[in-house]
């Protein structure tokens, strides 16, 4: 994925996509055509917000035809019981689905995916039990008809040309919103997608992202089900089904996900083959689901990634000059007394350790030692059980994850986490400081690449390197953003003895440049010739630590070095 | 009285042994491919349309034909893994949710087209008098249901604890990689998982037809009762899925008697998000976050 590419691609389509759309809204005459687009355009809204939530993050909400519901719900008893101002109306709808979605957001979007299906899907059914059910507020299973037309400043917006209008301009409006974040964030939600790990290791917040990404989803799902509303003048709880929800995602799936001409195509699609397909009478949904189960084996892109291969400019961007990196030097680590248990099993036992600037400390142990745990209670991904982690006057405990890299402390992965199919420049780029512009963060990326070594790969896509070079690219991405203490879990692992020597030089040059490392390795040979101190790790206990040759020089610790022991 | 109540312990049972056989299907493909089946309510309504086919078809009582339900159903399974899980395998979990949701929007309006929105009715288990036991007069239906539902999970048991399938797909849930280092086919063993669940979930249509009625949309409330089912008992456990589905269904019997039938259903649906908030770990632990 070149981040840059699909989203200049698919503003150029969906501009052109909302253009025809708002000329036919102005040429045609025929109230029946009009009518189909104006659905077309509230489902278009629908689909817009629905490629932030499940598009761009890959988070299945089956919830987005509920917000559609609740959207069209509010529109309708408000509009019939106090006749309030259409932007009033319209407000009510999209607030009242944001609320819902910030409400039942948190808890469910900590969980693992597949609870979040499902949590969604039962938000889902509330919803359609509470229309069906709720008489004396939606009228039941007949719902609510004889909408008046909506009044805007005291104008009525009529049905057919005035409101079709109305409902593209806004579909447009939802578009700019959607495009606003552009590529950088785009390639940070595709990280964060395909890699969760490695999104909260370069500071992004999963769930933060993930509730703002679902309120918009909401808010977008709300205005639609409003202007539904209004364009059909009924509301029946068949907006509550979940044949509303297969709908919207496959618009997203046959129109292309992520991406707003995706939307566009799959929701006029989604209104006027219906016409064309009569013939299949009531195995329409059934062609629907089938043509959804195709795009997803064939095209994962769907119609708009289709046209993307075909039509987009082919070029890799070259990258461009390095700049000179931002660092704020320095920086001490004091843990003290560090525990960690998972049931019975001791992890870490009152690990103490301190980690000054610009040393390099290596940890040595047998496998279950407890050296990848330390690392993860160092990076946030596990939480300690008692002892305190001190970095430059700040304790780790109360920070999550995604807040240590800003606070300078980087980590690479032992296996490989990194998504396949960005290009290495662009894997590293997603970790840089840099906030909005991609071009700024590809620069401070090359500067990453060239310390490693790996210019020649830097418009490559990671699926295309070897594992070893991968793991220089993980190194890199740490890199990136600009840490003072770096976490590394077995650098050399996979290496060849050229890339090893290679990442020798490196990481000595990085404690020449400031930085403090902490490794996990199983090459004493490396850790012998790079650290400066040891610290032996036997079932989550510090058996010893201290200068290496020193260490290698003692008969207790003598499994630890194995053939580099000195008797 | 006690009839009343023995009645309707009686049917909280037997609901509870169709759920059960929902439920265990759903946790057996989630611990087979790390994904959900979202077709596995479809299959089940399946299982029940079939069921009424084939009672229309030849009049026999619904334990004869179940051999029958159980090696469609299963067909219908291997399918649905063919079209749906196998070409997707390699991508993240999300592409296997919609590819299974697609097949299970395929599978229900293909229902709907055939059978009409209308519940159905399917042949009744056994055709036998209702069982005296002094002055209260017990469901046969309900006995049969709960009797064969009791078969298949202790079948289903002594297959994943006895067999080298059930071995096989251990070893293919732990550690994928690892199983086929080892030797297994692990293509092989996940087939025969989207079988078996699919088999579970039809023979769950047929215990629940003579009762209950199928029609085609209630597939989003069976996964959604097995997927309740699954996070009170806990992910991964015979026991666990029991335990869940008899709650499920007895608030389902105890809530339709008091309140009603979608207040209790509404509050099912309460019930599991609330847990979601507070425990999400099930009522017997395991963590949420570590099933990707």
């Amino acid at each position: 994925m070149l981040p840059d590419r699909v989203l200049s691609f698919d503003r150029l389509l969906g501009s052109a996509l909302l253009a025809v759309a708002l000329l036919a809204v102005l040429i045609l005459a025929d109230s029946y055509l009009l009518r189909l687009l104006a659905i077309a355009g509230c489902y278009a809204i629908l689909a817009i917000g629905y490629q932030r939530i499940f598009g761009e993050l890959g988070v299945l909400s089956l919830a987005q035809g509920a917000f559609f519901a609740i959207g069209g719900y509010v529109t309708a008893i408000l509009g019939l019981r106090w006749q309030l101002d259409g932007l009033m109306l319209l407000s009510a709808a999209i607030a009242a689905a944001a609320l819902v979605s910030v409400l039942v957001a948190p808890p469910m979007l900590k969980l693992a995916s597949h609870y979040f299906a499902l949590a969604s899907l039962a938000v889902a059914q509330l919803v359609l039990l509470a229309a069906v059910n709720l008489e004396e507020l939606t009228g039941g299973a007949n719902g609510l008809s004889s909408l008046a037309p909506v009044q805007i400043a005291g104008f009525a917006i009529d049905q057919g040309k005035p409101l079709t209008l109305a409902i593209w301009l806004l579909a447009a409006c939802c578009a700019v919103a959607f495009w606003l974040p552009g590529p950088l964030a785009l390639l940070r939600r595709h990280v964060l997608r395909e890699a969760p790990l490695v999104g909260e290791a370069i500071g992004l917040g999963t769930v933060r992202w993930r509730i703002s990404a679902f309120a918009f989803s909401a808010a977008c799902a709300g205005l639609a089900g409003g202007l539904y509303v209004q364009a059909t003048g009924v509301v029946a709880p068949d907006i509550a089904e979940l044949a509303v929800m297969i709908n919207v995602l496959a618009m997203s799936v046959i129109g292309g996900r992520g991406r707003v001409s995706g939307a566009l195509i799959g929701a006029v699609l989604l209104a006027f083959l219906p016409e064309a397909l009569r013939f299949l009478g009531g195995w329409q949904l059934f062609a629907w689901g089938a043509a959804m189960l195709l795009m997803l084996l064939l095209a994962p892109g769907g119609i708009a990634g289709l046209l993307e291969s075909l039509l987009a400019r082919r070029e890799t961007p070259v990258p461009t000059v390095q700049s000179s990196e931002p660092r704020d030097n320095g920086g001490t680590l004091q843990i003290e007394g560090l525990s960690k248990r998972f049931g019975g099993v001791i992890a870490l036992a009152d690990v103490s350790l301190a980690i000054g600037e610009r040393e390099i400390v290596g940890i040595i142990g047998p496998n279950g030692a407890g050296k990848t745990t330390l690392l993860n209670l160092l990076s946030g991904f596990q939480q300690a059980d008692s002892g305190t982690m001190m970095w430059r006057g700040v304790d780790l405990a109360g920070q999550p994850a995604h807040r240590r890299a800003p606070l300078g402390i980087g980590r690479s992965f032992q296996t490989d986490q990194l998504p396949g199919d960005v290009t290495v420049m662009d894997a590293i780029a997603a970790a840089s400081p840099e906030r909005f512009r991609l071009d700024a963060a590809r620069r401070q990326a090359m500067g990453a690449v060239q310390r490693l070594g790996l210019t020649e790969f830097a418009a490559t896509a990671l699926q295309d390197l070897s594992p070893a070079t991968r793991r220089l690219v993980d190194l890199a991405r740490a890199l990136a953003a600009a840490p003072s203490l770096l976490l590394l879990d077995e650098p050399t692992s996979g290496l060849s003895a050229a890339e090893r020597d290679t990442l020798l030089r490196v990481l000595r040059q990085l404690r020449e440049d400031g930085l403090s490392l902490l490794l996990i390795e199983h090459d004493v040979g490396f850790l012998l010739a790079l650290a400066d101190r040891l610290l032996c790790l036997d079932q989550g206990r510090v058996i010893a630590q201290g200068p290496p040759q020193d260490l290698a020089a003692r008969t207790g610790l003598r499994r630890f070095f194995g053939r580099w022991a000195v008797s | 009285m006690a009839e009343l109540i023995a009645q309707l312990a009686l049917n909280t049972l037997a609901l509870a042994a169709a759920y059960a056989l929902v439920a265990l299907g759903f946790v057996l493909v989630i611990n087979a491919v790390g994904a959900v089946n979202f077709a596995h309510g479809d299959l089940v309504v399946a299982g029940g349309f079939i069921a009424v086919l084939l009672g229309q078809w030849f009049d026999l009582p619904g334990v004869v034909l179940a051999p029958a339900v159980l090696l469609l159903a299963g067909t219908l399974g291997l399918i649905l893994s063919l079209l749906a899980y196998f070409p997707l395998r390699r991508g993240p979990p999300v592409g296997i949710y919609v590819s299974t949701i697609a097949v299970g929007v395929m599978l229900q309006n293909a229902l709907l087209n055939i059978f009409g929105a209308a519940p159905r009715r399917g042949p009744s288990l056994v055709e036998a008098a209702p069982l005296r036991l002094g002055e209260i007069a017990l469901s046969t239906q309900a006995i049969a249901t709960i009797v064969a539902a009791g078969v298949l999970v202790l079948g289903l048991h002594l297959l994943l604890q006895r067999t080298q399938f059930g071995r096989r797909l251990r070893a293919t849930a732990q550690d994928p990689l690892m199983a086929e280092s080892v030797g297994i086919d692990t293509r092989l063993t996940i087939a025969l998982s989207f079988i078996v669940a699919a088999a579970l979930a039809g023979a769950a249509g047929l215990l629940l037809t003579p009762l209950h009625f199928v029609s085609p949309h209630d597939g989003a409330a069976l996964i959604l009762k097995a997927y309740v089912a699954t996070v009170i008992g806990g992910w991964g456990r015979l026991h666990g899925a029991l335990l869940g589905a008899l709650i499920v269904a007895g608030s389902e019997v105890i809530g339709a008697t008091l309140l009603s039938q979608p207040a209790a259903e509404a509050l099912l649906y309460i019930v599991l998000l609330a847990m979601l908030w507070l425990k999400p770990d099930g009522l017997f632990g395991e963590a949420a976050g570590r099933r990707a």
